[in-house]
């Protein structure tokens, strides 16, 4: 059976056992649970609002109404969701020479979601994304558990959560899983390491991306006062061994001002640092980094600003480029995001700055619009430029220009 | 292949549109609405006929208050969607209380009652407001005697309860009563039934608000539309105080500070104000202040968030509001027994007596 006869069993599957008869919508085993729709948690989905982030901080339970939970074994209905992509994609990439270019109908992914209380203050969420082999008008997906964690919620108050196993860590003031763009935020990326397409940089072979989902512990509060705190333990870099103890250290602490919670009212400002230690695949022997960030996310109105600031360090070790010198760089973006009633229009500039004697900074200018269509359906349209400078002249930059129209269903 | 694409993205699109297409009568969800199930009567005060008329009686009657001049109805008036219609109701001798009067429709789907929670069913609400003192003011031993030197009503207790009048089988009977006056076939009614013709536009939308970017249902949920738990909004904070701190006169639980129980929205739009101190004149200004996200305050309710609504989406949760309602009994005062006996008779009799 060919990949997408595979694909097309597991999705058919898949909806007439989700969603036959019940409405579904958002992460749409929480939204079922409650009787919910995606606005609940989402300015647009998946992007939380102020309640969202709240419920999500607060190990998937509404806020101060911990005791009425109902465990998913108390649930008459299923915990599992699911999401996928389909649509046109148009992907080219430059120079002369070594062009390639991308045009196709595509399917793009699977992700198998499933998240509730297991009981009081205590809950999970777990994401997988199968196997998939891909091939024409499929898009290959690596098979893995993206997150799989246990939420122990107000330990003390809320000012004393846990949570434990692989998660997206409280380092990412913007969810990278829950970004309305389909381009990736290329700080959030960055590692220096040779990029498998052909857009590469070069410099630092660290494994260690932000971007990852972290292994490890993390402690986060938050109250009524404008503070927020996350402290965690990881083994955060991909390219340590299983049985590397964990070593990553990370603190984040955000303020906000107005009221709010900070992601669609209030206005946040942030700050991160992270400590880690990440195996150098030249050496094989594992050395450190760091990355030092400060964050805005700044709401007026329908309007939204995402700004943040990454400065990375790297040990010499991992510079190939020039080894023995630390490799320094710096990046981030800034997103505006306009809120409609059903739809969001958004524009970001990526930037990363690699050390001068590197030199293969990266640029890349994002630009698109997401509309509900029905509330388990969002069309995206998306088109981003990316730039990655060669130093050599006019003409030799690698640039990719990427289109899509695609389909966003959760159910 | 690229025709089986088509057609899975076609697949895809027509799966949504069923699955939005399903009806949500069979409401679901631990927060979901939908209809209003039968009216839940205690064991110990079952419903008879008798009992209603005892109590519809009883509701109407003005001699339960000590000049005579307030019964049950003089707040929560029959013709005003069975609430009144200031922001704070008078008592005897023309004293205002502090809260508003809340309708009584529906009354019997929630507990607890009042806005502090203090009685926990009809029974134990309607002994409340004859011995405040600012609303009706009677003593336990006043209410008993005026009942059981009104012929008429000892005779109908004998009847009803096979007993002589009390101030617990008054509250029985008015509690019975209290159960009669319920609403429903609202147009949400009629449209979560199937008929989707009986919401308009604006109103659909608005119901879509209200479970998702409005964050209604997180407090107003259920059947009657309250969750029947206390939540602060931080309606009369200011100057770090509370003007009333609500739920904490109940449980002395600092936490319960300010907070008020979430009041039920059938046959909302009908009885303005609105809040516990009545306040708020229209929806719209509730809105708003929900669409703040409350009165910043120590206690603020951890689900209040600021909501970034539009003034069409507040337009339409207001239109939605308005969809709630639905007939309701409106009648006029019955016929009270030896009307000849007034309140002064009666409290003339009893210093008698006390002689």
């Amino acid at each position: 059976m060919s990949s997408l006869r595979r694909l097309l069993l597991v999705l058919t599957l898949a909806a007439a056992v989700t969603i036959w008869p019940s409405r579904s919508e958002a992460m749409p085993a929480f939204a079922r649970k409650y009787g919910f729709n995606c606005g609940m948690c989402h300015s647009t989905w998946p992007r939380l609002n102020d309640f969202g982030q709240k419920y999500r901080m607060n190990g998937y339970q509404i806020p101060g109404d911990e005791a009425r939970e109902k465990t998913i074994l108390e649930l008459g209905g299923s915990p599992l969701a699911m999401r996928t992509k389909a649509g046109y994609t148009s992907d080219s990439f430059s120079p002369e020479g070594a062009e390639s270019e991308t045009n196709q109908f595509q399917v793009n992914g699977l992700d198998v979601l499933a998240g509730g209380v297991l009981g009081f203050n205590k809950s999970f969420f777990l994401a997988y994304l199968p196997q998939i082999e891909g091939g024409s008008g499929v898009e290959p997906q690596t098979g893995e558990v993206e997150q799989a964690s246990v939420v122990f919620s107000r330990l003390r108050s809320t000012w004393l959560n846990g949570r434990i196993g692989r998660f997206e860590a409280a380092y990412l003031p913007f969810s990278r899983l829950r970004s309305m763009t389909l381009s990736p935020y290329e700080i959030y990326s960055f590692n220096g390491s040779p990029d498998l397409s052909a857009l590469g940089t070069r410099g630092s072979y660290n494994p260690f991306s932000l971007a990852d989902t972290a292994d490890g512990i993390e402690i986060s509060g938050w109250g009524r006062c404008p503070w927020q705190y996350a402290l965690g333990i990881a083994n955060g870099s991909r390219g340590n061994n299983q049985d590397d103890s964990p070593s990553d250290i990370y603190l984040r602490g955000a303020y906000i001002f107005g009221q709010g919670f900070g992601q669609t009212a209030g206005q946040r400002l942030g700050a991160t640092v992270y400590f880690g230690r990440a195996r150098a695949l030249v050496l094989g022997t594992r050395h450190s980094f760091r990355r030092l960030g400060l964050d805005a996310n700044l709401n007026r109105g329908p309007y939204n600003i995402e700004l943040q600031l990454i400065q990375g360090r790297d040990s010499g070790a991992f510079n190939v480029f020039n080894p023995g010198e630390r490799y320094k760089f710096s990046g981030g973006f800034v997103q505006l995001n306009r809120f409609a009633e059903e739809s969001a229009a958004f524009l970001r500039y990526d930037w990363v700055n690699t050390p001068s004697a590197d030199n293969h900074d990266i640029s890349r200018i994002t630009v698109g619009w997401r509309q509900h269509l029905d509330h388990p359906l969002m069309l995206q349209l998306e088109y981003s430029h990316r730039k990655v400078d060669e130093g050599a002249g006019p003409g030799s930059d690698l640039t990719e220009n990427f289109a899509a129209a695609r389909l966003d269903w959760a159910f | 292949m690229r025709m089986a694409l088509v057609l899975l993205v076609a697949a895809l699109v027509v799966l949504a549109c069923v699955a939005s297409s399903v009806q949500v009568s069979k409401a679901q969800g631990q927060y979901a609405n939908g209809l209003l199930p039968a009216v839940p009567v205690p064991a110990d005060n079952p419903q008879t006929d008798c009992k209603i008329r005892l109590g519809a009686q009883l509701y109407f009657e003005k001699r339960l208050s000590s000049d005579g001049t307030i019964s049950c109805a003089s707040c929560h008036r029959p013709d005003k969607a069975w609430a009144d219609i200031g922001p704070v109701s008078e008592g005897v001798s023309h004293q205002k209380g502090g809260r508003n009067s809340p309708s009584i429709i529906d009354s019997a789907y929630v507990v607890p009652q009042f806005w502090d929670g203090r009685a926990l069913h009809l029974e134990k609400q309607a002994v409340g407001p004859v011995q405040n003192p600012i609303e009706m003011d009677l003593t336990v031993a006043e209410l008993e005697f005026r009942l059981n030197h009104i012929p008429g009503y000892v005779a109908q207790f004998q009847e009803v309860f096979g007993s002589r009048p009390s101030i617990d089988l008054m509250a029985k009977a008015i509690a019975s009563f209290e159960r009669t006056v319920v609403t429903g076939d609202s147009p949400y009614d009629e449209y979560i039934q199937g008929d989707r013709s009986a919401m308009s536009e604006a109103a659909m939308r608005g119901m879509h608000l209200f479970s998702g970017k409005g964050h209604c249902n997180v407090c107003h949920s259920g059947p009657a539309f309250s969750d029947s738990r206390f939540h602060n909004l931080g309606v009369g904070y200011a100057n770090g105080k509370f003007k009333d701190v609500g739920r904490f006169n109940v449980t002395k639980d600092p936490k319960d500070m300010g907070a008020f129980l979430t009041q039920r929205l059938r046959n909302v739009a009908l009885t303005p104000p609105y809040l516990h101190d009545g306040s708020e004149q229209t929806i719209e200004g509730v809105i708003d202040l929900y669409n703040r996200g409350g009165i910043p305050n120590p206690k603020l309710d951890p689900t209040m968030v600021p909501l970034n609504l539009t003034e069409r989406e507040k337009s339409d949760l207001v239109e939605f509001m308005k969809a709630l309602t639905g007939p309701y009994p409106i009648m006029e005062a019955p016929p009270l027994p030896n009307p000849e006996l007034t309140a002064q008779k009666l409290a003339e009799m009893m210093k008698g007596v006390a002689k």
